[in-house]
């Protein structure tokens, strides 16, 4: 029987925890440890981080613990490590990595560092047609803060065949964090679609972490998860072939299930017969679970050539939004909040006329925030709060939208309290597509 | 006769840009072609009309049994710049399963007959 790979989720978004990723290496008797760090957002606030001299701040808020902590007990359990905590620079991430290891004595260490996923230069220079509008780049409003293309499993499999033990880059496709080491470990060619197609899979049902362990699933008396305390990171045990068994780690809660398995394969897909990632499209559609001793079984993954061209994420900066907010209570409650949003609309009549502003809304939460017009009204709320918030270029403006939210409190309808406010930038992504021969990735090994 | 989504089914919301996807899946894999035929475009666009803008799509996972309802310019422009308080829509799942579906009696989900 050809030997099995096991692989461990340790971290599915920016700020995840660290505690269950050590806990994952230390206990999933995994060789890989593969770590998305990256939204759609996550990427653009750490080009703003980035002090041009140092690349300070510019990867991962949360370097000094994964350096200190997780570097550690990952070269004394041999488990290697995938991340795209590079974010904005993984260069400066891999030097990081670097010292700390040698700070530490730490032994066979190699850090692998991938670059190329700054299209920045190239966004300039070609001015491609945005998704989103239609027309050219240099058409938003507002300037360009940063371009990034999403690169594949290729130089991190390039990467592994240069020995690295830690590998880092930037705008890495979440699921290619996965693919790479099952390609590498079965010798597999990168033009094996159908193979590539079920990594894939068993990538997308690791990649958001909890979700596939019954994190963001419960809902009584449907669905019940018994307990959260103690949640753990999917693995894979992943065959030659690319079919895997799903678990988590022994003695935890949660719930791994064919249902949450469902769930996660579905999420933030479109077509499920063609999921573009830069390694492959995807086939989704025939995948089948099924529980087995030990975990979920996951089969049927399978896929067609990669797309042409990467797609591209264009940042801009859209000014600012302002939030003031304020909360009321008891008998007549909702007719108050009603009439502190009609009040609040009256004082930013001149403002919302004069078209300064570039979006505006009030919601009640409790009656309509989340689900708007199509919200199902049962009874009333013991309880409003009233929501105004606005977007605009000029920081001012985006200010008063959060005082006169905040303002209700005091010159609005009576019993009003909690207020708050909030003015924040906006960072507004954009979609592109990128053709390949425009991006070039390159790996270095930094020495420890 | 008439129930409502939430309790033959499950469903998970996530965003793409300004593209809202929400795939739902029934508790009894029985109840998948009962759901094709019930849970049209139609019934979902009128559940999410407020919410969306763009066309609705639904797509089919054979091998899992689920429907995927993909909604473009769901989101106010997407979890960057969107002024929604849920920018990333997730809570939209919920909405999914608040449909009340409408059938004949003699065409109850295979599920309710045990």
């Amino acid at each position: 029987m050809a030997p099995l790979l096991r692989i461990g989720c340790g971290s599915a978004y920016s700020e995840d925890r660290i505690d269950l990723a050590l806990e994952m290496v230390d206990r999933g008797r995994i060789t890989y440890l593969c770590m998305d760090g990256l939204a759609e957002r996550t990427l653009s606030l750490a080009h703003q981080r980035r002090d041009v001299h140092t690349g300070e701040g510019s990867y991962d808020t949360r370097m000094p613990d994964i350096a200190g902590h997780l570097l550690p007990l990952a070269a004394e359990r041999g488990v290697k490590i995938i991340a795209n905590i590079g974010a904005a620079n993984p260069r400066a991430a891999g030097r990081y990595l670097a010292d700390e290891a040698t700070r530490n004595g730490l032994e066979g260490v190699s850090v692998g560092v991938i670059t190329g996923d700054d299209v920045s230069e190239y966004v300039r220079q070609h001015d491609p047609i945005v998704l989103e509008t239609g027309r050219k780049a240099s058409e938003l409003r507002g300037q360009v803060v940063a371009a990034n293309a999403y690169i594949g499993a290729e130089p991190i499999v390039e990467a592994l065949r240069l020995g690295a033990t830690v590998i880092v880059g930037g705008r890495i496709a979440d699921p290619s964090l996965y693919v790479a080491p099952i390609v590498h470990e079965f010798g597999w060619s990168l033009d094996d679609w159908t193979r590539l197609g079920a990594a894939t899979v068993v990538g997308h049902l690791l990649e958001c972490g909890t979700y596939a362990t019954g994190a963001s699933f419960a809902d009584p008396p449907y669905r019940i998860v018994e307990s959260f305390e103690h949640l753990s990171f999917p693995l894979a045990e992943v065959r030659s072939d690319g079919g895997a068994v799903l678990s988590k780690l022994p003695g935890t809660d949660g719930l791994l299930s064919v249902d949450t398995c469902k769930m996660q394969l579905g999420y933030e897909i479109h077509d499920p017969a063609r999921y573009f990632t830069p390694d492959v499209t995807a086939d989704f559609s025939q995948v089948h679970l099924k529980a087995v001793d030990g975990g979920i079984a996951v089969d049927g993954g399978a896929g067609t050539p990669r797309p042409g061209e990467l797609k591209g994420l264009i940042a801009i900066d859209e000014g600012f939004i302002g939030e003031g907010q304020v909360s009321f209570a008891g008998h007549g409650a909702l007719g108050r909040a009603r009439l502190g949003e009609q009040v609040v609309r009256g004082w930013l009549r001149p403002l919302l006329d004069s078209g300064a502003l570039d979006d505006f809304r009030v919601d009640l939460l409790g009656v309509n925030a989340l689900h708007g017009g199509s919200s199902e009204v049962r009874g009333e709320p013991y309880e409003v709060h009233v929501r105004v918030a606005g977007r605009a270029r000029d920081r001012k403006v985006a200010a008063a939208v959060a005082q006169a939210g905040w303002d209700l409190q005091i010159h609005g309808p009576a019993g009003g309290g909690g207020h708050r406010k909030e003015v924040r930038p906006v960072i507004a992504m954009y979609t592109c597509f990128i053709p390949r021969t425009a991006v070039k990735t390159t790996v270095e090994i930094v020495p420890a | 006769m008439e129930l409502i989504l939430r309790e033959i089914a499950l469903a998970r919301a996530g965003d793409k840009g300004d593209t809202n996807n929400v795939n739902v899946a029934t508790y009894d894999e029985r109840d998948y072609d009962w759901l094709k035929r019930h849970l049209t475009i139609d019934i979902v666009e009128r559940q999410f009309h407020t919410e969306v803008r763009g066309p609705i799509k639904r797509y089919e996972f054979p091998g899992t049994r689920m429907l995927n309802f993909v909604m473009e310019g769901a989101l106010n422009g997407g979890v960057s710049r969107s002024l929604n308080l849920d920018a990333h829509g997730k809570s939209r799942a919920s909405l999914m399963l608040g449909i009340r579906l409408s059938y004949d009696a003699s065409d109850a989900p295979p599920s309710s007959a045990g």
